[in-house]
């Protein structure tokens, strides 16, 4: 008999966390960088991220493909691609995050919450620790978030020839915005 | 020897109009013109990520690869169509941009869940399922 309580005890304790465990997901996220220099601004898009975010943990991940990314001008992206990121050696860029300050958000609450992100950012093979914050609105079971970060081309060992130094910047300002679904398997 | 400096001028100009062209108007690869390094079910490709994503990404990364697989999702997002095969997160998905979207957009429109497919563009890599844009649909 206490056995049996047990194991009753312990399919319901699951069951309540298997519930309260949501998952959301984009594969349609998108990444917007720009490079603002003296001679021109070059902008990048890619509109197939994918990110999952997982309402109990606070765990936001993103993985970016660097070939999705898109410019107006096709020999830039050939440039991007061959001789900045190298995208056939380092085809990715990911975040891997957690929000840290879980408790002031409520994913069951319509509302717009301030997200305070720590993780690791891989770009070009290198990872680094950042932080950020990101804007949350919650609204019937959709959540979308935008964020922005700027990173330093030097800090993941991304060079730029001196011959065009001055057409592309050292920091790069990077826009995230998504739209995230409950995922249901 | 004016003739000649007049040659040299015009030669030098012809060229520099042509780099001119080249840096700023070098247009995009135009997928209906680039022949398919590769024909396969999407099934199949998604399996060969799936199993060995370095030997995946050295054979198909950056190349044109033509799918072939049934639609699980087709969706309209901006002025792109977004068709995925096999399964949304786990299969190939393959974005139509709109420059190629615009010519198709009878075809596109009327694509069903259900229906079988050929799709060619460019592979980026694999995340959760394989990642193909530039993408116009093969029609017969």
């Amino acid at each position: 008999m206490k056995k049996y309580l047990i194991l009753i005890g312990l399919v319901a304790f699951f069951s309540v966390n298997a519930l309260a465990q949501d998952i959301f997901f984009t594969k349609n996220g998108s990444v917007d960088f720009t490079s603002k220099a003296s001679v021109e601004n070059i902008e990048g898009k890619n509109t197939q991220v994918v990110s999952f975010l997982k309402t109990e943990t606070g765990d936001l991940n993103f993985g970016v493909l660097v070939k999705a990314f898109k410019f107006e001008n096709a020999l830039m992206e050939e440039h991007f691609n061959e001789n900045y990121l190298e995208s056939d050696k380092f085809p990715k860029a990911k975040f891997k995050s957690k929000i840290t300050n879980l408790d002031e958000i409520d994913f069951d609450k319509s509302g717009t919450y301030t997200a305070k992100l720590t993780g690791k950012l891989t770009i070009h093979g290198v990872t680094k620790e950042i932080s950020t914050t990101a804007q949350l609105k919650v609204k019937n079971k959709k959540i979308t978030a935008s964020s922005d970060i700027i990173i330093k081309l030097e800090d993941y060992d991304i060079d730029i020839p001196s011959i065009v130094k001055d057409k592309i910047a050292k920091e790069i300002s990077i826009k995230i915005d998504m739209n995230y679904e409950l995922y249901k398997k | 020897m004016k003739k000649i400096i007049l040659g040299f001028l015009a030669i030098a100009l012809v060229g520099g109009i042509g780099v001119y062209f080249y840096v700023f108007h070098k247009e995009h690869k135009n997928t209906f013109d680039l022949k398919a390094a590769y024909q396969i079910e999407a099934s199949v490709l998604f399996s060969e990520f799936e199993q060995d994503e370095d030997q995946a990404n050295t054979k198909y990364l950056g190349k044109i690869v033509q799918v072939d697989g049934q639609i699980v999702t087709v969706k309209e997002i901006g002025n792109n169509y977004e068709i995925s095969l096999v399964d949304e997160l786990f299969g190939v998905t393959c974005l139509v941009d709109s420059i190629y979207a615009v010519q198709q957009k009878q075809s596109l429109e009327r694509l069903k869940v259900g229906d079988k497919v050929s799709i060619k563009g460019q592979c980026n890599g694999f995340l959760t399922g394989v990642s193909l844009d530039r993408c116009i649909l093969v029609e017969k």
